[in-house]
């Protein structure tokens, strides 16, 4: 995207749609309570590469399309619900990384476009009640109080997120990408790794070396917006790779093995500062 | 109660996330703000500051 809102919930639009599978049964008229039900992730179900989201440039609708068919397919909802229509939805309880959110309906031609190309019973939930959820992340900060002091400090709110894995942003460098490309065969270093590594917020470092991120504490940007002159990115934690950087964006496969990012990561980038660990040698193999 | 009931989850994530150890790093998870800024592509960073 050409541009974006930072909004207290991260990036404005941003996760605020999940996919759950389909608890079948509904909830007793007189519990009162939502379900808790699970969620469907791309480190499990390397499939969902095949669902391209884009959103439109009034930002009012958001575009599903399913490439993994001939001809593709496509689902289009509103980026924001109607109150009244979110008010008659099935309401769930989503738990992930630890933090819960309520989940709305989206509805039922939504439930069936997902589920026809998942082979599954699954229904897509916009995020509901307060509209967000905490940071699961700050069970990995020692102190968790320095980062929300510091957002205070600085003029912002506390964070919260929306269905986003344990933050608002994800920031990396172009220097890490290209070490990381480097590490792919040739005939295969063409490929876009950023939208495998779903960074939200990818940064031109010029000359910096690689991972020079994993030593970032504040980023201080210079907006091109009027009425912004300057904004603060203030880091919290590395990210903890999973599964998920290894999905074929082509395929909705896992990736061969010679291209899993997960796997020629991991010989020297196990170096997560919270959780210091001697490197391995010989590399750890992995399937 | 609900403290308890977050710090509780929280362990027990931590607890099922252990091998959080053994898994390679990229990228620094952020936050940002004020609240209402635009970014757009081609904005500059005028400063970093990094952790010793």
């Amino acid at each position: 995207m050409q541009r974006v809102e930072l909004t207290d919930h991260g990036l404005r639009f941003d996760r605020s749609f999940a996919l759950i599978y389909d608890p079948k049964s509904k909830r007793p008229e007189d519990s009162g309570t939502a379900p808790v039900v699970r969620h469907l992730t791309i480190k499990k179900v390397f499939r969902l590469a095949l669902f391209q989201p884009s959103i439109d440039e009034t930002w009012s609708n958001l575009t599903i399309s399913y490439t993994g068919g001939s001809p593709p397919s496509s689902l289009t909802v509103p980026l924001t619900p109607s109150p009244l229509a979110s008010a008659q939805k099935d309401t769930y309880l989503l738990s992930i990384f630890g933090t819960t959110a309520k989940g709305l309906d989206v509805g039922q031609d939504a439930a069936d476009f997902f589920s026809k190309h998942l082979e599954c019973d699954v229904r897509l939930v916009f995020i509901g009640g307060l509209g967000f959820r905490d940071i699961p992340g700050a069970a990995y900060v020692p102190n968790q109080h320095r980062s929300l002091l510091l957002a205070l400090e600085e003029g912002m709110r506390p964070q919260k997120i929306k269905f986003a894995d344990a933050a608002p942003l994800l920031l990396t460098s172009t220097t890490s990408e290209e070490d990381c490309r480097q590490r792919l065969q040739e005939q295969d270093r063409d490929e876009d790794l950023i939208i495998r590594i779903r960074t939200n917020i990818h940064i031109d470092v010029g000359s910096l070396p690689a991972w020079d991120e994993d030593t970032w504490v504040q980023l201080k940007l210079r907006s091109q917006s009027k009425g912004t002159s300057e904004i603060t990115l203030r880091c919290i934690f590395q990210c903890v790779r999973c599964l998920s950087i290894n999905a074929d964006l082509g395929t909705g496969d896992m990736v061969t093995r010679d291209r899993q990012l997960y796997g020629l990561l991991a010989p020297d980038r196990r170096v997560n500062e919270r959780f210091p660990r001697e490197l391995p040698s010989p590399p750890f193999p992995f399937a | 109660m609900r403290g308890f009931l977050v710090s509780y989850l929280h362990l027990l994530f931590l607890l099922h996330d252990l091998n959080v150890v053994d898994k390679p790093v990229f990228g620094q998870y952020a936050f940002g703000g004020p609240a209402g800024a635009i970014l757009r592509v081609g904005d500059e960073i005028s400063d970093i500051e990094r952790s010793t």
